[in-house]
């Protein structure tokens, strides 16, 4: 195994358990009635409609 | 209370259950074969930057598409891809039946994928009874896996144990989908996918234990074998092949563009997130390909066979891998019997977790656009599914054929349809809503215009490349050197397996067609009795 190969190995397996493991984290802790996404959205999109106009 | 009551559209009931269940849909056969295989032929560790490129730019934005647009569809009691299709595009007659191909494209995949699944199930078998204990040379290993599919050997009476073993496989899958979605889907996946992952670790950590395990060549060690799959060939970055691959890898681990993540997201209630559990799925199924796939089988056999030996394992392709160079590893490993089974349970609880999910777009198609019950859907389903595996079984050289239409080209295309649909007739403003309703993340605005722009040119690049390259040939049926691509009576199955597939897309079409004609009668007839 090569320096390089190391470094691919390293990277690779260090994106994916980050990803996984802050999914499955916040999978498992976040309130089933927590809905903040939805209202940041719609502002937001009415923003841009209102930039638009 | 109890939300599966009759009469009432079931739905995930669970926090993970969704999840575990499209993860499931996603870790299949071609994580532990498929990925190490395609990696190893295309660069090693180079290939993973195209691969983790497509991730962003293609794989992750298909699924959001598809959650998106299956929950909206779900809200309307539709659960298959016409149902869903006809909703987002707010009834435009001809979006129904671009949906066909959510209906097809699973189950011309399931065709093949219960037989293969079967092997796995008789292989796990075979690891505790020492069936093929003795077997020590890869010219023998190939014989007895032959003679297992039927041909002469020494080993099996006929094709026999196959069938039987396929029958089991059969059963087990449409006994999981007769329960339904709550009580079979994602009970089943509940403790499948712990199993999988644990049995997957177990392995890993097994292999890697392994160091140099042959005193006469130490050079056939664990490190070399590693190095085998992740050591970068950068010059592999400049050829379109190995993109093509990378991405073709990635729709295919994902399980995007078959239809069943549409089907799944449907049973997910209007206001429950979809943009973090579709992440979570996603990237699931990446520990397990990456991680655990990439950890076992290439490694295992570096430190039993050498690089070359290896080479030549890999070039065999993937079912020579999982059958043939397996065995071989476990039969020289102390309690090879133990993590033989492991291996094969793994990937036979693999196999079911996925080919469930290819099966259920239909069993919903039936149940909500054509009003049968639940018994009436699988049987149908089931009877049609039963005689199309036995070409495969009889006639296995037309698994070729089928994968060709429903893998390689049909995947891309049906997933180019969905985004198509998603940008233009749904609206991307619309679907970002959709997809963000009951969100626990907010995912970053630039994959909007990701969504948007970057992948559809990257899906239609991925079709025409595909189709410039190596797909017109076998679309054509003829080989790189100007032959036929099949020989003999092979040829006429392969052309009966275009015919079969022709007839079922036809007859899904006429299906949808009576489906819609039957629910505006119902309608006029509603609004009848109303005045």
């Amino acid at each position: 195994m090569t320096t390089w190969g190391w470094v691919m190995m390293g990277v690779s397996w260090g994106v994916i358990l980050v990803l996984a493991g802050f999914c499955v984290w916040r999978s498992a802790t976040a309130r089933t009635d927590e809905l903040s996404a939805p209202f940041d959205i719609e502002a937001q999109i009415d923003r841009e409609a209102d930039g638009k106009a | 209370m109890d939300d599966n009551v009759p009469g009432k559209r079931e739905s995930w009931v669970g926090r993970f259950g969704i999840i575990l269940a499209v993860a499931g849909s996603a870790v299949g056969l071609g994580n532990f074969l498929r990925f190490p295989t395609v990696a190893a032929q295309n660069g090693g560790g180079a290939f993973m930057i195209p691969y983790f490129i497509s991730f962003i730019l293609l794989g992750l934005p298909v699924c959001w598409v598809e959650w998106a647009m299956g929950r909206y569809g779900g809200k309307f009691s539709h659960g298959s891809a016409p149902g869903i299709f006809d909703a987002i595009s707010g009834h435009k007659p001809w979006a129904k039946y671009l949906g066909v191909l959510g209906i097809i494209g699973p189950l011309g995949i399931l065709f093949y994928y219960v037989y293969v699944e079967s092997w796995t199930l008789a292989y796990s078998i075979f690891a505790v009874t020492g069936k093929y204990k003795t077997i020590s040379d890869p010219a023998q290993i190939r014989a007895f896996f032959g003679n297992y599919l039927g041909a002469d050997g020494q080993y099996f009476n006929g094709i026999g144990p196959a069938y039987l073993f396929f029958l089991v496989t059969f059963v087990i899958n449409f006994t999981v989908i007769y329960r339904g979605i709550t009580k079979g889907i994602e009970a089943f996946c509940e403790w499948a996918m712990p199993l999988l992952f644990v049995a997957g670790a177990v392995l890993m950590v097994r292999v890697m234990m392994l160091g140099a395990p042959l005193a006469d060549h130490p050079d056939w060690n664990i490190k070399n074998g590693l190095g085998f799959l992740w050591n970068p060939d950068f010059s592999c970055l400049g050829k379109p092949a190995v993109w093509l691959a990378a991405a073709g890898q990635l729709f295919f681990t994902l399980s995007v563009g078959i239809g069943v993540i549409l089907t799944y997201a449907s049973y997910v209630k209007p206001r429950r997130d979809i943009a973090l559990s579709s992440t979570t799925a996603s990237s699931m199924n990446e520990f397990a390909e990456v991680i655990l796939g990439g950890s076992i089988v290439i490694p295992a056999a570096v430190c039993f066979f050498g690089m070359a030996g290896a080479r030549e394992q890999v070039a065999g392709g993937t079912f020579g891998l999982g059958f043939q160079t397996m065995p071989l590893v476990f039969n020289r490993l102390p309690g090879g019997e133990v993590f033989g089974f492991y291996w094969f349970i793994l990937l036979f609880v693999a196999g079911i977790t996925s080919s469930i999910s290819l099966l259920q777009p239909a069993v919903s198609f039936l149940e909500e656009e054509l009003g049968l019950t639940r018994k009436q859907s699988v049987l149908s389903i089931g009877v049609v599914c039963f005689m199309a595996a036995h070409l495969v079984i009889f006639k296995g050289e037309v698994i070729d054929e089928m994968d060709l239409w429903f893998n390689q080209f049909g995947l891309p295309l049906f997933g180019l349809i969905e985004v198509l649909l998603f940008v233009f007739v749904f609206g991307v403003d619309r679907g970002w809503r959709e997809l963000h309703e009951g969100g626990h993340i907010r995912i970053p605005t630039i994959f909007k215009y990701v969504v948007k722009y970057v992948t559809p040119v990257f899906l239609a690049g991925i079709l025409v490349s595909w189709l410039a390259t190596d797909g017109w040939r076998k679309l054509a049926m003829i080989k790189p050197d100007g032959s036929l691509l099949y020989n003999d009576s092979a040829i006429y199955w392969a052309l009966a397996t275009r015919g079969m597939y022709l007839a079922l897309i036809a007859v899904t079409c006429l299906l949808v067609h009576r489906a819609w004609r039957r629910k505006a009668a119902a309608g006029a007839g509603a609004k009848g009795a109303g005045q």
